[in-house]
């Protein structure tokens, strides 16, 4: 009952008892009706929930799937609700809200909706665009019933399970090839000249006769004139790999999904494995994160392509977040979660919260009574013993352990209270370039020719010691592989060169986006000078010009030049 | 909000405008605010006829019907025709009883409409003034699927005034029977020493408490026996940690005070207990 029904319910009493008392017989008939009609509403409500609501169906279906699939970031997906009662219909006041993950912006239309009379079918949709890659889980629909003047009211959860992957966007780069001849010949797709020695059909060089060469490639001709025995060398052709390194740690999964710096190189990712693939280049990636590194083996042709993607979604769900300490923001978020998915556990007469006599103050009994419902809540979900209730409420770690294992597996991005946004800093750099240099020492030492290395990573904050990985890069460019680096930032575009500020009156959020920029152009020149020197290119963000500069390293590996070390 | 859309509908593109055009909600609640301006000025001129302070009591009539576009009056409401039914009424039966029933009827309705008023002004979740404003421009200019979605919804608003009208004459009626089923006994006072008013309070407060009471069990045995898997695992859970609240407090306030840095650990426990184990060995060789 809500505290208008009870508060009806309580003068209604009171109306009586005076009535009957001092014989005011229509003060008694009045208030005694409004209880009787109270009374008759509280069996009518009860019937609703109890009789009527375990009758209703709810179908979903997501892009017409009814289970279930695949589906790209990005892009539009229509969502239809379709509700259907076996009986006379399910009464009124009945609320529905389909509970959409985080990963999910809702377009068009909307997402509840509210029945008014008795119903037997009914239907309502929305649009909603994905934002990010990894998963997208829809649990269900948050049922609210109502009778029609407000006085009860009662919370119910329709588990709908539809789990999606979400695969990374991208862009469709239109590769132009030239229209001019240059060359005399036509490699077939997918293979492209290599300018070092090896089995192809187009004359590399001429060299003198070496003890071990085929009689086959000596070429007479020429050898007569010289009055020497001399060989033909034959180009190499092979195809041009790009492998994709992708930098998956804490600090580029800090943000909301599709703000992510993760998410930005998933983009360049996928837009550069298209236009490889498009012509003929196998494509592979190496994932590396704190858990360690994962390969994928470069393959080609859309199947290719498509596996690619689905190891880049699978890579870019959120694993178990690192430990935060326990606040109450945390503990409230968790709480709303609960209220939303679970509000027939929250009820007092399931949920028994012990009676203590400590805390005496009246809100520190309150936290202590919500914090052992959640405690009560998520033993239920996780199946815990009575005794690790009582560690929940007592024992402040893990209570965050499981408050955060809870949040995070139902899709929440990593932003605050999940995760502490901090700025991670030095440390978390250091980290990622020793795990990267790891990464790109073994896929060298695995590697064939002719390779486009791409390395997506988070090293704008490690620019100053850029050094633990430059031995790679060296490593990598010396065994005539093309680098490139593209830096996702924070404010998802190139920062600029001029003076940021040009308003007049500028608010905080220009300033600080001002503050970033500078800082952020600051290190990235500082990164571009060490990494030039060395001969690899660098790009910020994930824009176009970071594709561009990708597909133009990939256009000069086709080509078959060889770039000498510190050299373009 | 959207998404409103009756079973019976079959026109496509009604049924499409239906699922995303909030004109119904808005429209009822128009038509409830209207209600509840007509129900006041009805019952405002039967209010205290007998005392000259007419215009300080349409003043807060008024008041109250306006506070009733930001929070819910109902309770003020029912106050006010309480007080006027205690003060206004003898000590004696009323001989105008039908005038009184329907005045009773009217006091009810008034209660209804401004509850339901409020009930769809809170789920519609925006100012007061923007959701009438849109419901009555809808009104005056309505597109042609909304003409169609506001005639049904005002005959199923007929019908659900009808259904309530009807409900509140029955509920009127079964406690006008209650009443009379607790009739005054004037020898109250020589049989239990009670006045015959306190009497019948008493007698008519136990038959409301076991009527109440067996509605009560019989609806908490539906309700329980209905209970979901999670639902009785967690009564389960929670009831045995009530039983054994105390124990288990005490036993993991001191695992956590162990662990703590500074605290004795079971390893530290351990590690001097073989020291001085060792230390034994060696004077006793």
């Amino acid at each position: 009952m809500t505290a208008r029904g009870r508060l009806l319910a309580l003068l209604s009493l009171t109306g009586i008892g005076f009535g009957v008392y001092f014989n005011r017989h229509t003060l008694a008939w009045l208030s005694l009706t409004v209880m009787v009609w109270m009374f008759v509403e509280w069996l009518a409500f009860y019937w609703r929930l109890w009789v009527q609501l375990p009758g209703l169906k709810i179908e979903r279906l997501v892009g017409g799937k009814s289970t279930g699939g695949v589906l790209f970031a990005g892009r539009k997906v229509t969502v239809e609700i379709s509700l259907s009662h076996s009986g006379f219909g399910i009464g009124s006041l009945l609320h529905i809200r389909d509970c959409i993950p985080e990963n999910f912006a809702i377009e068009a239309g909307n997402n509840e909706c509210e029945l008014l009379t008795r119903t037997r079918k009914m239907k309502f949709t929305y649009e909603a665009r994905i934002r990010g890659a990894g998963e997208a889980f829809l649990p269900g629909l948050r049922l609210t019933l109502q009778d029609a003047q407000g006085f009860f009211v009662s919370q119910r959860f329709i588990a709908v399970e539809q789990r999606f992957r979400v695969l990374p966007a991208f862009a469709n780069v239109n590769e132009s090839q030239p229209i001019t001849k240059r060359i005399n010949s036509l490699p077939q797709h997918g293979i492209h000249r290599l300018q070092r020695s090896g089995m192809g059909s187009e004359l590399l060089e001429l060299r003198e006769y070496a003890a071990g060469d085929p009689p086959k490639s000596i070429a007479w001709k020429v050898s007569a004139r010289r009055d020497t025995l001399m060989t033909r060398q034959y180009e190499s052709e092979v195809p041009v790999r790009v492998i994709l390194f992708m930098d998956g740690s804490i600090s580029t999964r800090i943000g909301g999904f599709g703000q992510r710096l993760l998410d930005q190189s998933l983009f360049v990712a996928g837009s550069v494995a298209r236009s490889a693939i498009s012509v003929g280049d196998p494509v592979g990636a190496v994932l590396f994160d704190e858990r360690g590194a994962k390969r994928l083996p470069a393959s080609g042709g859309e199947r290719g392509f498509y596996r690619l993607l689905d190891g880049l979604a699978e890579f870019s769900v959120n694993p178990a977040p690192p430990q935060q300490r326990l606040s109450k923001t945390l503990i409230n978020a968790a709480l709303r979660l609960c209220g939303e998915r679970y509000p027939e556990l929250l009820e007092p007469q399931v949920n028994l919260v012990p009676f203590t006599f400590l805390p005496i103050s009246p809100w520190k009994r309150f936290e202590r009574f919500r914090r052992t419902q959640l405690a009560n809540v998520l033993a239920e979900i996780y199946q815990l013993q009575p005794i690790q209730v009582m560690e929940l409420v007592l024992d402040d770690n893990l209570m965050a352990r499981y408050a955060q294992q809870f949040l995070a597996e139902a899709g929440v991005s990593w932003m605050d209270p999940l995760v502490q946004t901090r700025s991670r800093g030095f440390h978390d750099a250091m980290a990622t370039t020793q795990l990267l240099s790891k990464a790109i020492t073994e896929t060298v030492a695995t590697s064939r020719d002719n390779e486009v290395y791409v390395i997506m990573a988070n090293l704008l904050e490690c620019a100053t010691n850029i050094s633990y990985l430059l031995p790679a890069l060296k490593m990598a460019l010396a065994r005539h592989h093309r680098v490139v680096v593209v830096c996702p930032t924070p404010t998802f575009r190139r920062p600029k060169a001029t003076a940021p500020i040009t308003e007049d009156s500028p608010t905080a959020d220009s300033l600080l986006t001002a503050a970033e920029d500078l800082r952020t152009k600051e290190l990235a020149s500082r990164l571009q000078r060490e990494l030039r020197r060395i001969g690899a290119s660098m790009s910020l963000s994930g824009e176009e010009q970071a594709i561009r500069l990708i597909l133009a390293e990939t256009q000069l590996a086709r080509n078959g030049r060889v770039a000498t070390a510190g050299g373009r | 909000m959207a998404g409103f859309s009756t079973g019976n509908s079959t026109d496509a593109a009604a049924a499409e405008s239906e699922t995303n055009y909030p004109a119904a909600p808005r429209f009822w609640q128009l038509v409830y605010f209207l209600l509840t301006i007509v129900a006041c000025f009805m019952l405002l001129p039967t209010l205290f006829p007998r005392v000259d302070f007419r215009l300080p009591l349409t003043l807060m009539v008024l008041a109250l019907l306006l506070l009733t576009l930001k929070r819910w009056t109902g309770v003020l409401f029912l106050c006010v025709l309480q007080l006027h039914a205690f003060v206004t009424e003898g000590a004696r039966f009323p001989t105008e009883a039908s005038v009184s029933f329907v005045w009773g009827l009217m006091c009810v309705a008034l209660v209804v409409v401004v509850s339901r008023y409020r009930t769809l002004q809170e789920r519609d979740n925006q100012s007061v003034f923007f959701s009438l404003g849109k419901a009555i421009s809808t009104v005056r200019k309505p597109a042609l699927p909304e003409v169609q979605i506001l005639a049904d919804n005002l005959l199923k608003i007929v019908w659900q005034l009808v259904k309530t009208a009807l409900m509140i004459t029955v509920c009127a009626v079964v406690a006008y029977w209650l009443l009379s089923s607790v009739p005054l006994d004037l020898n109250a006072v020589s049989q239990v020493g009670l006045q015959p008013t306190g009497h019948r309070l008493i007698v008519l407060a136990l038959k409301l408490f076991i009527i109440a009471l067996v509605s009560w069990i019989a609806v908490n045995e539906i309700v329980w026996r209905s209970l979901s898997r999670k639902q009785a695992g967690i009564y389960v859970r929670s009831t045995f940690l009530n039983w054994i609240h105390r124990d288990f407090r005490m036993v993991v306030a001191r695992r956590i005070k162990a662990g703590r840095p500074g605290g004795r650990t079971a390893e530290s426990n351990a590690a001097e207990a073989t020291t001085q184990d060792l230390q034994t060995l060696e004077s006793s060789e």
